[in-house]
C-alpha cells in the first residue's frame, strides 16, 4: 500500500506525543469532595461523559478544578488541558478563555483573520482536530462542561 | 473470470461474489487516498448499480403517484410499487401480499406494531418482553407506550458470549405477556438469537413475537412460516436497498384486528364526518403517499439479492467472518466483545487502552470504515462495562484483502498508541 505523507501527517498532528502523553497520564483527573460546583457533559455521538468538579474561593478564583469520566484520547487530553490551563485563573478570565478556545477550534483552518491560538504551548496541541470535524466536539467537549459549571448548569451535551 | 448462473438462475456458488464488487460504485472509490474498505455495512449498506440505475429509471419513466389516478403514469407507479410488494412477499415466503405493509424502516415497523397491536392491550397489569441485546429502536417504542399505559417492559438477560439466556427468557413469558419482541440477529455483537424456541414457548403461551430482521434480511434466508414469527421487521438501507423504506411483515389474522396506525389518504375506503371505513389491508397501514422509488429499489435490492443466492452470501460472509476472527485474535491488545456460538457478519472488540472512536479515526485515516461507540445498544454497552466498542461488520461486496488491509491498519493505531 503507498504510503501518504501528507495524510500521515495529519494523523500525527492530531496525535501528537503530547496528547497521548496527557490521555495516559491526564492530570487532575478525580472527584472533589463538598462544596464544588458539579457539571455532567455528554457526547451522545459517542456516548462519552465527563464530570467537572469546580471550586471557586472568595476573590473569585478558581481554587480547584478536577474531571473524571471515559472518552477518547482528544478528550481526556482536552479536558487535562483544560484543568490545568485554568486553575488560577479569575472566574471571568476562564469563562473567556474557554469561549475563545471553543469557537477557536470550531473555526476552520484557512479562515483569514483568526485568532492567534492560545499563548501556550500546550493548549496549541488540541488544533490538531480542526483537519478532523468529526473530533472537534471530543476537543470541546470538557471546554463546554466547565463553562456548564461556572453556570451552575448540571448537565450539558455537544449536540445543541 | 465471468460469472456462471445455475438453473435458478443464482450465482452457481459462493466463490463467484468476488466479481459483484465492481457493481458497488461506492466500495469503487478511494478515501483519505486509500481505496476504501467498507466495514460498517450493519450501520447502512451499499447499493449496487442495478438498485440505483432502478430508482433512476423509475424517476425518469414511470413516476406518478400510486392507486389515484386513471392516467398511464399512476397505474405505472402503482405497477412498479406493489410488484415490489410481491417481490417482497416471495423473498421472505409471506403467505400473501396483504401481510406485506411498507414502512419507512424497521423503527417505524416497530413503532407501528406498538401503537396498533400493543397499546390497545395494554394495563398495569401487561408486560411486554424484550430482552438485554436489543438496539434502541426495539426498547424506546415500548418503553413509551408502557410509560403511556403503566403496563412494564421485562428485560430477559444475556451472558458473557452476549447471546440471549434462551430458558430464562422463555421461562419469563406468561399469559400477561402481550408481546415478545427481539432481535433476530444483534447489531452490536452478531449473535443471533435461537428463534425457534422462543417462538414455539411464546406461542404455547398464546403470546405473538415481533422479531427485529433489521441485521438478519440480508445475511440469511427468512422463511417467514417456517420461523413462525408473527411480525418481522426490516429495513430497505440495510439489505443493498434504499433509505427511508423499511417493511412490516405481520400475520394476516392479526393485522385484520388492528386499528390503523397513521391516518391519511390511501388507507380510507370512504370519509365522512360521521365516520371513516378504512381500507383493507395492506393499505390501511399506508397512510399518505408512499416512498415509491424507494419501493423500487428495494424491489431491485431482492432481485440482486435472488440472483447472488441467499445460501452464497451466507457462505462467503462466514468464510470472511471466521477469517476476520482469527485475525484480530492475534492482534496485541485486541479483545472479542461478543463470542456467540452462532455469530453473523459481525464482530465488535475493544484494544487495551484505546478507546474505539481513536481506533474509527485512524483506520478512517487508511480508507477503512469501521463502525465505534455505543451502536445504538447502550444496554449492551453496560452490560460489557464499555463506553462503546469499535465493530466491523461484512457484507456481499467484502473480500479477504479487505480483512487484510483492516488488520493492518489495526497495527497503526497500536503504533500511535505504543
Ligand atoms: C437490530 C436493529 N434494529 C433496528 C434498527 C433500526 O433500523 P432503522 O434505523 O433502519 O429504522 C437497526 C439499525 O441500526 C438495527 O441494527
Amino acid at each position: 500500500m503507498k504510503k501518504n505523507n501528507s495524510e500521515n501527517k495529519s494523523l500525527k498532528e492530531l496525535y501528537r506525543q503530547l496528547i497521548i502523553h496527557h490521555a495516559k497520564n491526564p492530570l487532575n483527573f478525580g472527584k472533589l469532595s463538598n462544596n464544588s460546583l458539579l457539571s455532567e457533559g455528554i457526547n451522545p455521538l459517542c456516548g462519552d461523559k465527563i464530570r467537572i468538579y469546580l471550586k471557586i474561593n472568595e476573590a473569585d478564583t478558581i481554587e480547584n478544578l478536577t474531571f473524571e469520566g471515559t472518552g477518547c484520547a482528544i478528550s481526556i487530553a482536552s479536558a487535562s488541558l483544560m484543568t490545568s490551563t485554568l486553575l488560577n485563573m479569575k472566574k471571568y478570565q476562564a469563562n473567556q478563555y474557554a469561549l475563545d478556545l471553543i469557537s477557536n477550534l470550531n473555526e476552520s483552518k484557512s479562515q483569514e483573520g483568526q485568532q492567534p491560538m492560545m499563548d501556550s504551548q500546550e493548549i496549541h496541541a488540541l488544533e490538531g482536530v480542526k483537519d478532523f470535524p468529526s473530533r472537534i466536539k471530543c476537543a470541546t467537549l470538557s471546554w463546554q462542561t466547565f463553562i456548564s459549571a461556572l453556570n451552575n448548569n448540571k448537565i450539558t451535551t455537544t449536540e445543541k | 473470470m465471468n460469472l456462471s448462473f445455475n438453473e435458478k438462475n443464482q450465482i452457481a456458488d459462493n466463490s463467484q461474489l468476488e466479481l459483484l464488487r465492481k457493481d458497488f460504485p461506492t466500495i469503487n472509490q478511494e478515501i483519505n487516498k486509500y481505496p476504501l474498505v467498507y466495514l460498517d455495512s450493519a450501520a447502512s449498506s451499499q447499493m449496487p448499480q442495478q438498485v440505483i440505475d432502478e430508482i433512476s429509471r423509475y424517476q425518469s419513466q414511470d413516476h406518478s403517484n400510486v392507486h389515484r389516478g386513471i392516467h398511464t403514469l399512476s397505474h405505472r407507479a402503482t405497477e412498479v410499487y406493489e410488484t415490489s410488494r410481491q417481490n417482497i412477499c416471495e423473498f421472505i415466503n409471506a403467505k400473501n401480499t396483504n401481510e406485506i405493509i411498507f414502512t419507512s424502516g424497521t423503527t417505524d415497523s416497530i413503532n407501528l406494531v406498538a401503537n396498533s397491536y400493543c397499546k390497545p392491550k395494554l394495563d398495569p397489569s401487561k408486560k411486554i418482553l424484550i430482552s438485554h441485546l436489543e438496539h434502541h429502536s426495539n426498547i424506546v417504542p415500548w418503553q413509551l407506550i408502557c410509560e403511556q399505559t403503566g403496563a412494564s417492559l421485562i428485560v430477559a438477560p444475556i451472558d458473557n458470549n452476549g447471546e440471549i439466556i434462551t430458558e430464562q427468557l422463555i421461562d419469563m413469558i406468561d399469559s400477561n405477556v402481550v408481546l415478545v419482541a427481539i432481535s433476530h440477529i444483534s447489531n452490536a455483537l452478531g449473535s443471533v438469537t435461537s428463534l425457534n424456541k422462543i417462538i414455539d414457548a411464546a406461542h404455547q403461551h398464546e403470546v405473538p413475537v415481533l422479531v427485529d430482521g433489521a441485521q438478519a434480511i440480508s445475511h440469511m434466508k427468512i422463511d417467514i412460516q417456517a420461523l413462525n414469527a408473527d411480525f418481522y421487521a426490516f429495513s430497505g438501507h440495510k439489505m443493498l436497498g434504499p433509505t427511508g423504506i423499511g417493511i412490516l411483515y405481520g400475520k394476516e389474522r392479526l393485522l385484520e384486528d388492528m386499528p390503523p396506525y397513521q391516518g391519511g389518504g390511501d388507507m380510507i375506503l370512504e370519509v365522512k364526518f360521521t365516520g371513516t371505513v378504512y381500507n383493507d389491508l395492506p393499505y390501511k397501514f399506508e397512510a399518505g403517499t408512499p416512498n415509491i422509488s424507494g419501493a423500487a429499489g428495494l424491489g431491485a435490492a431482492i432481485d440482486y439479492l435472488n440472483q447472488a443466492g441467499m445460501h452464497n452470501i451466507e457462505a462467503h460472509e462466514n468464510i470472511l467472518l471466521n477469517k476476520m476472527i482469527a485475525d484480530l485474535q492475534k492482534v496485541d491488545g485486541v479483545e472479542l466483545i461478543g463470542k456467540a456460538e452462532n455469530q453473523v457478519a459481525v464482530q465488535s472488540f475493544t484494544i487495551k487502552d484505546i478507546h474505539s472512536h481513536d481506533i474509527g479515526t485512524i483506520l478512517d485515516h487508511q480508507g477503512i470504515a469501521i463502525r465505534t461507540g455505543h451502536h445504538c445498544a447502550m444496554p449492551v454497552m453496560e452490560f460489557f462495562g464499555l463506553p462503546g466498542t469499535a465493530r466491523a461488520s461484512l457484507s456481499i461486496y467484502n473480500n479477504e484483502e479487505d480483512i487484510d488491509r483492516f488488520i493492518k491498519g489495526l497495527d497503526k493505531v497500536i503504533e500511535i498508541f505504543a
